[in-house]
């Protein structure tokens, strides 16, 4: 095989393998320019959605942040992306973080930023 | 540059939307094709980039430079992903759902490239699919050019041996 069509068949594996539609530019970068100061203020929030497990999306919140309690990051969370807290909401404390497993609405993985630690 | 980022100056968003698809395909690639992380990556990318976390000094091209954030930030992701899946393992008794997959009309060469090792998977895909020089996929990867090279030539010198093997 030349080394021509050797890389003619790589480049054709990898163009296929990247042949999915892309989500909307502009949605996305919408959303990341409107992460408001306030809400990243507020805790941590890590790998946000970083699940597609089930019908829900996990969250992991940093509990670095002491002054964080769960009903303000919920109520914060809740008014920033639609869903309503608690019944929504699977919550369990594992290693010192606290996980959220959140339905998966359309815009939310574009709504959950990355929110600092309160400064 | 009349777009240009608030807290990036040198990033204008109609330079980021050209390189959109590419980025995303590199995100994929990175998440083992999970659709649904490659976006969460790239968004996490685009992030940074936006509230100038990641800050683009012209040192290199933009796509160089957003290659390497997507880079890093899949990396973070990983990680947290891992963790995640650990607690629904723990907490779920669903199975997680099944991807699609299409017929692939040239087998030989994807079983040959996934068996490759991960570092020179992605040299190839920087190289030969996305139009990087050895020197800006050495910089997207963070390792040396001669380290880059070093896999590029192993990684082809595989595949012919393992192909050229494959059609006798």
């Amino acid at each position: 095989m030349s080394d021509t069509d050797l890389d003619r068949r790589i480049r054709a594996h990898f163009e296929r393998a990247a042949a999915a539609e892309a989500p909307d530019f502009e949605a996305m970068l919408t959303s990341a320019q409107s992460a408001s100061p306030r809400r990243r203020a507020r805790a941590w929030i890590g790998a946000a959605a970083a699940a597609a497990i089930a019908a829900a999306v996990i969250v992991t919140i940093d509990r670095r942040d002491s002054s964080v309690d769960d009903a303000a990051l919920m109520a914060e969370l809740s008014a920033s992306t639609h869903w309503s807290a608690p019944s929504d909401v699977l919550l369990a404390d594992i290693d010192g973080s606290a996980y959220l497993g959140l339905p998966k609405f359309n815009d939310l993985r574009y709504r959950m930023q990355e929110v600092k630690p309160w400064i | 540059m009349t777009d240009g980022l608030p807290h990036n100056p040198l990033v204008s968003r109609s330079a980021l939307a050209a390189l959109h698809e590419a980025a995303y395909a590199w995100a994929r690639s990175l998440t083992d094709r999970d659709a649904e992380a490659a976006a969460d990556v790239l968004q996490q990318s685009y992030l940074v980039v936006v509230d100038g976390r990641a800050q683009f000094a012209g040192h290199s091209s933009l796509k160089t430079f957003l290659f390497g954030v997507v880079r890093r930030i899949a990396a973070r992701h990983r990680r947290g992903r891992l963790r995640g899946l650990a607690l629904v393992r723990r907490l779920s008794a669903e199975p997680a759902t099944e991807r699609d997959i299409e017929p692939d009309p040239d087998p030989a060469m994807s079983r040959a490239i996934h068996a490759l090792p991960k570092r020179q998977r992605d040299v190839l895909e920087l190289v030969i699919y996305a139009d990087f020089t050895l020197e800006e996929a050495a910089t997207v990867l963070d390792i040396s050019v001669g380290s880059v090279r070093t896999h590029y030539h192993r990684a082809k010198q595989t595949l012919r041996d393992r192909l050229g093997a494959g059609d006798e």
